[in-house]
This record gives C-alpha cells, sequence and structure tokens, in this order.
C-alpha cells in the first residue's frame, strides 16, 4: 500500500510518496537530508550557504563541495542546452525585480521598483568550473533557482529508491521525480497552476511511471511593483519578468531536471514554445493567458479525475 | 561540535551522497558501452551491406557533419526523449517516462510554485 507524507522545506512544499508504505519514514529521513543538504549548498537565502559564499567572490577562484558542482554543473548543462533561455546568472536581476528575500516577505511587501539593471547575456558561458572549485567571472550573480529543486527532486527519489528498495515519487513545490519500479498504472498526478491546489478535486490529471514532471507557472510566484506585477521567471535577454504568452507550462521527461529546464524555457520562448517542446519530442501541457490549453507531443487527453 | 565541525560534517554527508551517485551513474555509463559494443557486432556481422557514418558534431553555436555542412542552431535538450542532463537512472531509461491517461487517484499535484 502506497503511503505518503509533506513538510516545508526549500519555500515551498515537500512530499514524498513511497509504494511500500512502511518505507514511509525511512523515505522522510533521506529526503529531509537531501533537502537539508541542497539547502546549504545552493540556498539565495541564507548567509551561510555555497551558493552566497561564491557569489560574495566572484572574480576568485573558490573551492566548492561535490554537491554544489554536481548542482552548479546541472545548471550551466541547462543553459548550454536552451542556448541560455535558462540561466543560472540572473542572481542581481532577480532581486532588482524584488525577489531578494524568501517569497512570503517578497509577497508582503506593498510596493517595489524595478530599477533600470544591464544585462550581459552569455555571461554563463565564462563561469569556470572544475570538480572541487569554480570561478565565477566579475558581476555574475548566481542563482540556481531554476534547476536546484529539480536537482534534489532527482537525487532524493533516485536515493529513496535504491536505499528503501520501494517505488518512490518526489514532489518539491510540483517538480515531480519518479524512480524505481512504479505501481501498475503508474503515478497518477494532478496538473494545476498551483502545486498547492487541492488534491481531490476535479482536475486534469495524467500518469507517468518514471522519470520527471514538472510545471513552470507565471501565476503563482508573483508580487506588485510600480510597473505591474511581476513573477519570479525571468527572461535571459532582458533580465526581466517574461512576457510569454503562457502562463503555465508542464512538461513530461527523462528526469525531473529536463522536465524542469524544458517547461521554464518554453514559458520563456513564447509562441514558438510548441514547436520547440514537439522537436525534442517532449510531450507538454501549455495553458495560455486567456486558458486555452494546447498539448504537445503525445501529451494524453486528461480526465478530470475527481475525488 | 563546532560551527566548523558542523560544516564539516555536512560537507561528508554531501559528498558521500554524491559519491554514491556517481557509482551508480559509472554503472549506468559501463552497461551502457557494453550494450553498443554487442550491437555493433551484431550489426557488423550481419548480411547487410556496409554503410557510410556520418558523424555529427554539435556545439552550442552550430552543427558541423563530416560532409561540412553547417546547419541552424539545434539546442540539444533532451532531443527525442533522450535525457540529457545524466540524472536519469537506469530504471528510468528502462521505462517510459511519457504520460498516459490518469486511471486512478492522483497522488500529487504538478503546479507553479
Amino acid at each position: 500500500m502506497s503511503a505518503s507524507r509533506s513538510f516545508s522545506a526549500l519555500g515551498t512544499t515537500a512530499i514524498v510518496v513511497v509504494d511500500d508504505d512502511r518505507r514511509l519514514d525511512a523515505a522522510v529521513d533521506l529526503l529531509a537530508v537531501e533537502l537539508w543538504s541542497i539547502d546549504l549548498a545552493c540556498s539565495r537565502f541564507r548567509d551561510d550557504s555555497e551558493l552566497a559564499h561564491v557569489n560574495a567572490h566572484m572574480g576568485e577562484t573558490v573551492e566548492i563541495s561535490d554537491l554544489f558542482a554536481a548542482a552548479l554543473r546541472t545548471a550551466l548543462d541547462a543553459a548550454e542546452q536552451t542556448d541560455g533561455l535558462v540561466d543560472p546568472t540572473l542572481g542581481a536581476h532577480l532581486r532588482n525585480a524584488g525577489y531578494d528575500r524568501t517569497f512570503s516577505l517578497v509577497r508582503d511587501r506593498e510596493r517595489w521598483t524595478i530599477e533600470p539593471l544591464e544585462r550581459t547575456q552569455g555571461q554563463w558561458r565564462e563561469i569556470e568550473l572544475s570538480e572541487h572549485s569554480v570561478r565565477v567571472p566579475r558581476g555574475c550573480e548566481l542563482d540556481l533557482g531554476a534547476t536546484a529543486k529539480a536537482f534534489a527532486a532527482d537525487q532524493a527519489a533516485e536515493r529513496i529508491a535504491r536505499e528503501t528498495g520501494t517505488a518512490a515519487l518526489v514532489s518539491l513545490g510540483g517538480d515531480i521525480a519518479a524512480a524505481g519500479d512504479a505501481p501498475d498504472g503508474g503515478w497518477c498526478i494532478r496538473i494545476a497552476d498551483d502545486h498547492g491546489a487541492p488534491l481531490h478535486t476535479v482536475g486534469p490529471c495524467v500518469c507517468i511511471e518514471a522519470g520527471g514532471l514538472a510545471t513552470s507557472s507565471t501565476a503563482v510566484r508573483r508580487w506588485h511593483t510600480d510597473d505591474g506585477v511581476a513573477h519570479h521567471l525571468l527572461d535571459p535577454r532582458t533580465g526581466l519578468p517574461a512576457r510569454s504568452p503562457w502562463r503555465t507550462v508542464s512538461v513530461a521527461a527523462q528526469s525531473c531536471v529536463d522536465a524542469n529546464v524544458a517547461s521554464t524555457a518554453a514559458i520563456v520562448l513564447g509562441d514558438v514554445a510548441p514547436q520547440w517542446l514537439a522537436e525534442r519530442g517532449l510531450a507538454a501541457r501549455l495553458v495560455a493567458n486567456d486558458g486555452a490549453t494546447i498539448h504537445v507531443s503525445g501529451w494524453p487527453v486528461e480526465l478530470a479525475v475527481a475525488a | 561540535m563546532t560551527t566548523d565541525q558542523n560544516k564539516r560534517h555536512a560537507a561528508a554527508i554531501r559528498d558521500q551522497a554524491t559519491r554514491r551517485v556517481r557509482r551508480a551513474t559509472a554503472a549506468v555509463v559501463a552497461g551502457s558501452a557494453a550494450l553498443t559494443g554487442l550491437f555493433f557486432g551484431v550489426a557488423k556481422a550481419s548480411t547487410h551491406s556496409s554503410t557510410s557514418t556520418t558523424v555529427t558534431k554539435t556545439t552550442a553555436t552550430k552543427t558541423t557533419t563530416s560532409s561540412g555542412t553547417v546547419t541552424a542552431p539545434t539546442p540539444s535538450l533532451v532531443q527525442n526523449g533522450n535525457s540529457s542532463s545524466g540524472s536519469s537512472s537506469s530504471s528510468q531509461s528502462q521505462q517510459s517516462s511519457a504520460p498516459s491517461v490518469a486511471q486512478s487517484q492522483p497522488v500529487v499535484v504538478s503546479g507553479g510554485s
């Protein structure tokens, strides 16, 4: 019998589901350790994180842990694979856009002014990453928010399945990774604009057996500025919140990282996103700002499963 | 424990986990190489006439083939469903990642965060 548990982590909700309920406690412990480690390595809001240390030493070669190196390598691979549509060097622009503290504090702030800020594209190519050290160019502030959660979900699901011997599903704020032999019919996942939407209501649902499923949305992490509502998905070409015809994009892929990178890139890409996803054979569901829905690469006709 | 000891302990835990992932990845790569060799041998021994092989080198800015053709940039993210992040496991690669019609109750919600 399957079982699940959720708790708060990384500024969002972490959920672990296991196919064998006797392994749930062990799975929760493993997930907690993974998340504690990734937070200490990659958090933008902790002074003692490795990310903060690297950002405080731009232009210098800094020793880093294996975990931080792997997370940064994942982010740089994402930039390479999307030709910079998903960019790990948007830290300064995120702060400038108003996302300069944990989101609960950003959301509660009454006003914010986005100042003009020069954007140098492609700086991620100048990052010198080796196995145990990194050198980030001056003026290049890292933010791994676009990939770190998905990276952690993949790592955690894989570790839980391996060490507990049961199939596991990990969701970090709606970025989902599956590992191990899935239950018959796969893992059923409800698709929504907001990962915090109720589970047991009528809505579109699909199943996956392995890999990852991620959803990026401009509808959730939003805040007020003097120029209107801003959101956290920046367009690396402008350094400003992406102006996208899509409010929500969900993608299934062979890992949560791949799914998340593709869904984020699709939001940034705009009108050509369906073609971009189809060319890569990625099953996806795109929701336009007016609510119209497009399915790509065999994303199934969803059944509105009710509780 | 002191703060330094705590940090060293934390780093040790992280590094241990990453080493485990690396070992699993190495096993997958070794298995893939063995299968590649096996299939190459099978293909070589087949009755089909030999065909030329085109080697394609892909960079972030251009794609060059052995015939010297230069084509438009082709970002390589999971082309045709092949993972390129290196984070997929052997079990993941053996199972389909394509979603299917839901036939049971959902266990989680995927949405923006």
